[in-house]
Formats: structure tokens, sequence, C-alpha cells
């Protein structure tokens, strides 16, 4: 085994357990190379160091502190927000309302005359009465040509 | 009351549940934010608006998954945004960091062993400082604040493999920066 491959499984031993037969071999490793051995030491101390450093404490009254300003930063609650709209919703709505009410009386443009067929709509006239007398007249005139005519074609037969 | 039952009542609003969170985390995260600025009132300043990050987070919580790792990853996040954007960023040099190899001492008294002990430790971290930020949070993840293997690859959203390597990078890379504290290398390639 070299150096290399020692230190590697030296420093995944931290982490994992070595299966058997690497860990033996790190271990005879360990016993011939007096520099490995040096290593070995050296990592352990350092994470030693490191892990016996012990966790800073925080700030003393952290979390009357924080406390505080959580105050100032509360996560919005959906309920909270949708009450306090409903709430300016209210008077919003009403004076659009009546905004809408006062263009309608004051702005729109006075109601324009009415037409003749919508006025005889209106008072459910039939809009054609006018007429008729002129139809039938003229239907009458046809029905004169009409006879006149057929009997024009029985003189016509007869020859 | 156990983490599951404080973190449904702190989703519902409960403030005394999320008190209960907070002290439950709040030095696990201060030491992460420590870890980076080395400053106690930067690192509680950044530890209070990782906390309110979570707290106004909450109610996209899934319960389903784990708080704690949820919690960190908000953290390691709102860390890396910091060094990003701060100009406070400190580059620490090896200049920063002392003098000389550190003597282990064989045989003195107990206190002049725990000064050593104490001072070694300071070397360390500050040479940990110096280390790209990518190896510092994965070294304070997994040797400073001790949490398990699995859990730094789901905080970090990263598969084992990759921590797998960049431990091993962060621990050969702090282990030479330290080399002329602990004394000189060798061995066979």
């Amino acid at each position: 085994m070299t150096c290399r491959k020692a230190e590697r499984w030296l420093l995944a031993s931290f982490d994992r357990d070595l299966p058997g037969p690497s860990r033996e071999a790190l271990t005879r490793h360990l016993g011939v190379c007096a520099e490995c051995r040096k290593r070995a030491t050296e990592y352990g101390d350092m994470r030693k160091q490191l892990g016996l450093g012990g966790l800073p404490e925080p700030l003393p009254r952290f979390w009357e502190r924080l406390e505080a300003r959580l105050a100032d930063s509360r996560p919005a609650d959906p309920g909270a927000v949708w009450a306090r709209l409903w709430v300016r919703a209210i008077p919003v709505s009403l004076s659009l309302i009546a905004g809408f009410l006062i263009a309608t009386l004051f702005f729109l443009p006075a109601g324009a005359e009415l037409t003749q067929p919508e006025a005889l709509l209106l008072t459910e006239e039939n809009p054609i009465a006018d007429t008729r007398p002129f139809i039938e007249e003229g239907r009458r005139e046809v029905r004169d040509l009409m006879i006149l005519f057929a009997s024009d074609e029985r003189i016509i037969g007869k020859r | 009351m156990d983490e599951k039952t404080l973190v449904e009542q702190a989703r519902r609003g409960r403030q005394d549940a999320f008190e209960a969170l907070v002290r439950m985390y709040n030095q696990k995260v201060f030491a992460l934010a420590y870890g980076f600025v080395r400053d106690r009132a930067a690192a509680d300043d950044l530890t209070q608006e990782i906390l309110i990050k979570v707290y106004q987070a909450l109610p996209s919580f899934r319960v389903e998954s784990e708080f704690g790792t949820w919690l960190y990853r908000i953290a390691v996040n709102h860390v890396k945004d910091f060094l990003r954007k701060s100009s406070r960023r400190k580059t620490v040099s090896l200049e920063d960091v002392g003098d000389g190899p550190l003597a282990v001492a064989d045989g003195a008294d107990a206190r002049i062993l725990e000064r050593e002990d104490e001072e070694r430790r300071a070397v360390v971290y500050r040479v940990l400082e110096t280390l790209p930020p990518k190896y510092r949070l994965i070294l304070t993840l997994r040797d400073v604040e001790g949490l398990p293997y699995e859990e730094v690859a789901r905080i970090l959203a990263v598969a084992p493999g990759t921590v797998d390597s960049r431990l091993h990078r962060a621990r050969k890379m702090l282990r030479k920066k330290m080399t002329p504290y602990l004394g000189v290398e060798g061995g066979r390639p």
C-alpha cells in the first residue's frame, strides 16, 4: 500500500467504517510507516481540536432580542390579509356605486326623441297600417288587369 | 415535547413553540456563522437574520422533512449570501496565525498543557479561516459541529461522493497549511 492510499483510507475512516480488508491493510501500513503514523496522529489531533472547540454561545438575551425583531417581521397571515381587504372593500365598493349613480344622473345624454317606428312599436301599433289602403288599392288594380287578360286568353282560345 | 410537535405548533403560529426550537438550534446556527465571520456580534446578527428567515418560511416547510436539515440549509445559504455580499469579509493570511511550530508538551503541569491545547486550537481555527469557503463550510459542519456525514450531504444538497471528496481535500488542505505548526512533512508518495 502506498502512503497516498493510506491517507485516503485514513481520512475516509473518520466518516465511515472501512471494510475489513481495507482496515486491516491500513493498520498494517501504519504499523510499518512512521510518516503515515505521524500523519494519522496529526489528522486525529486536528479533528480533535476542531471538535473540542465547543460551540460558541450567542450573545446574552438572544431570544428576547430575536422576539423583538420577529414582531416586525411576522409572516403574513392570509386570513388576516383577506379580513383587512374585506373591511376596506366595503366603503370602496359603496363609494364606487355612488359615483356610478351620480355619473349616470348627471353625465348621460338626455333621452333622444323616438323615431316613428319606435313610437309605433311603443304604442303597439302596426307600422304598416298607414300603407295598407295603398297596397289594397294596388291589389285591386292588379286583379282587374288579371281578369282582363284572362278573358283575353279565352277569346284567343276560341279563335 | 418532541421536535415534530414543536414544528407543527410553530407553523400554526405558536410563539412559545418557535422559542423552544430557537433554543434548540441557536447555538448550532451561531457556531456556523461564527466559523465564518469570527466576530461574535456579527455572528449573533447573522444568526438572528437566519432565524427570522426560518420563522417566515415556516408555513412553507413540509412536515415530513427533517427540520434540522431544512434549517441548516437556510443557514448555509444565508451565510453564503453574506460572504458574497459582505464587504466586511476578512481574508486571514497565514501571518495572522502565529509563530513557530506548536510543541506538544510532555510531562508539563496541567495548566501549561491546557494553555497549549487552547493555543493549538486557536491556530487550527485561524488556519481553517484561510481555507476557501466551501472547504471551511464542510469542515465546520462535519468536524466542528459533528453532523453526520449523510446529513452534511443533505444540507449541502450534494451527493455523498461529493461530500467524501470535498472533505478529503479540505482536511488535506488544512493539514498542509498547518504543517509549519506541526513539524516536517514526509512519507512515501
